[in-house]
């Protein structure tokens, strides 16, 4: 609880450990975050360091055989894990968008359907005025009004990503927890989701948690960033530092991984 | 070593009420020649035709028209393709060993030579000889991908066709899988296309990129003079997205 007149950060993780059952090693051991309101923080590792497990962790998602020990604080209030407290918070103060937006909407019902059903469930608002919002929500992130009256799969994965990000802002919550949203996306749509997610941040001022194995949107979407290795936290900080001066070698080598242009000076090293 | 004349495929899609017809060109007439042991890129975005100028060259799909054919008369095109999704690709029930081996099994060879070969392809890619016992579930996404390219040059193909082979790696892997394949492109005979979305990718290993757009290659050159000059709205448009990626990072 803040003792010196400042709110509680958004989010506090303390001293969490989550193990899978019958698993040998925890998958996240002892980590440690905060993420203040209207902030960014981006978690950065290889696959199998814990990221999603952790995200998982934050937003009372894991399976009913991991073990979760270590505090979740949100808005100073603790959740403990499976707590009943996550059914009220989700959608309306805390929010996910998943890989693979495919898998996150439902392929028999219109993109519109889908969208307008945010506002009909948890706001109890009519029918054809929750249609009327799904537009305006899919051209504030840049879709054709038109994309309503389409199923997922005649959308482009940057096109449904960038749906799920609206989605996922649509009830301005606290929190927004993204989870690899370039990693099915080509160079191109990757580059627009950034931007989308960039806006929707600025918009809403909801603070945004980004998981990715990719240190280059990180680097364009949060202000800091955690780097993850078998479970534990190994380095923090603000995100342009811990690009320009890395400390520990899994930053150097996910810095050192993203694919880099040929110089023009040298004509082709890299 | 290998050329393609006039490369062209078509798909027709029947959509609505009265099922008319909608045709894609999907690769309209590609002229490419890759040569022995080159690494060649085939850059572009989503839609623009890779994936099936890849199938076309692996004979894995006949085209509407042209052709794909070795540069000496007569002989046909042995070619091998490693796809996007190693999980996959790879038969679970079998041994990594019985894998790597089968394009050597369906061709005839001895039990005890598959074997010894297999190995070998495995130290090849990286991978311990005793991976030759483990199945696909033991590996990481990085091994299996190794594993399948391991496959693809096991029967000494003139060609193998990597399919984004990276894109579900996560960065670390995808950069160890892809200077394997430029070192065993500069080792061996055997060409390699490259596909992929992503040029700053291409460039780091290819010895020639060819860009892609709406199914036709609108320029071909190498890493640098694409990177440094292009000369098209396609390659430009891929440049910038690179350049956007790596804005942020130190060099």
């Amino acid at each position: 609880m803040p003792d010196n007149g400042q709110p509680a950060p958004l989010l506090e993780v303390s001293d969490l450990t989550v193990v899978y059952g019958g698993a040998p090693r925890p998958a996240v051991e002892g980590a440690d975050l905060v993420l203040e309101r209207a902030g960014s923080l981006g978690l950065a590792g290889e696959s199998g360091s814990g990221k999603s497990t952790l995200a998982h962790a934050v937003l009372g998602l894991l399976p009913a055989t991991a073990r979760r020990t270590g505090t979740v604080r949100f808005a100073g209030a603790e959740l403990a894990s499976g707590s009943a407290a996550y059914r009220t918070l989700r959608w309306k103060r805390m929010s996910v968008v998943l890989q693979d937006a495919m898998n996150a909407f439902n392929p028999v019902v219109t993109m519109g359907e889908q969208i307008a059903e945010i506002w009909t469930t948890h706001q109890r608002t009519g029918w054809r005025e929750a249609l009327e919002k799904a537009q305006g929500l899919v051209q504030r992130v840049g879709l054709e009004s038109s994309a309503v009256d389409r199923f997922p799969f005649e959308l482009s994965g940057g096109m449904r990503q960038r749906a799920a990000i609206a989605m996922a802002v649509a009830l301005s919550p606290d929190l927004v927890v993204v989870d690899e949203p370039t990693s099915a996306l080509d160079v191109l749509s990757a580059n627009t989701v950034v931007d989308v997610i960039n806006a929707a941040r600025e918009e809403t001022g909801a603070a945004f948690l980004v998981i990715s194995h990719d240190i280059s949107v990180i680097a364009r979407t949060c202000a800091r960033a955690c780097v993850l290795r078998e479970g534990r936290v190994v380095e923090e900080g603000e995100t342009p530092k811990l690009l320009e001066a890395p400390e520990h070698e899994v930053t150097r080598r996910l810095i050192l991984a993203i694919p880099r242009l040929p110089l023009a000076e040298t004509g082709g090293a890299s | 070593m290998i050329e393609t004349k006039d490369l062209s495929r078509v798909f027709v899609r029947r959509s609505g009420l009265l099922r008319r017809a909608d045709v894609v060109r999907a690769v309209d007439g590609v002229n490419l020649s890759v040569a022995e042991g080159e690494v060649f890129g085939l850059v572009g975005r989503s839609g623009s035709g890779k994936t099936t100028l890849g199938l076309m060259l692996c004979g894995a799909l006949a085209p509407s028209a042209g052709e794909v054919r070795a540069s000496i008369p007569g002989r046909a095109v042995r070619s091998h393709m490693v796809f996007q999704d190693p999980r996959e690709s790879l038969n679970p029930r079998l041994g990594v060993g019985e894998i790597v081996a089968e394009p050597l099994r369906i061709a005839g060879v001895s039990k005890a030579e598959r074997a010894a070969r297999a190995r070998e392809a495995l130290g090849k890619v990286g991978l311990e000889p005793d991976a030759a016992e483990r199945y696909p579930f033991e590996l990481s996404g990085g091994q299996r991908q190794r594993v399948a390219i391991a496959r693809s040059m096991i029967g000494r193909p003139d060609l193998v066709v990597a399919d984004e082979p990276t894109s579900m790696l996560d960065q670390t892997a995808a950069a160890e899988v892809l200077s394997l394949l430029a070192s065993l492109g500069e080792e061996g005979k055997t060409a390699f296309v490259l596909i992929t979305h992503d040029l700053a990718q291409a460039a780091g290993v290819c010895d020639r990129i060819g860009v892609m757009d709406e199914g036709q290659l609108v320029e071909i050159g190498r890493p640098e003079s694409i990177c440094l000059d292009p000369q098209t709205a396609a390659s430009r448009a891929l440049l910038e997205a690179a350049r956007t990626r790596e804005a942020p990072l130190p060099r």
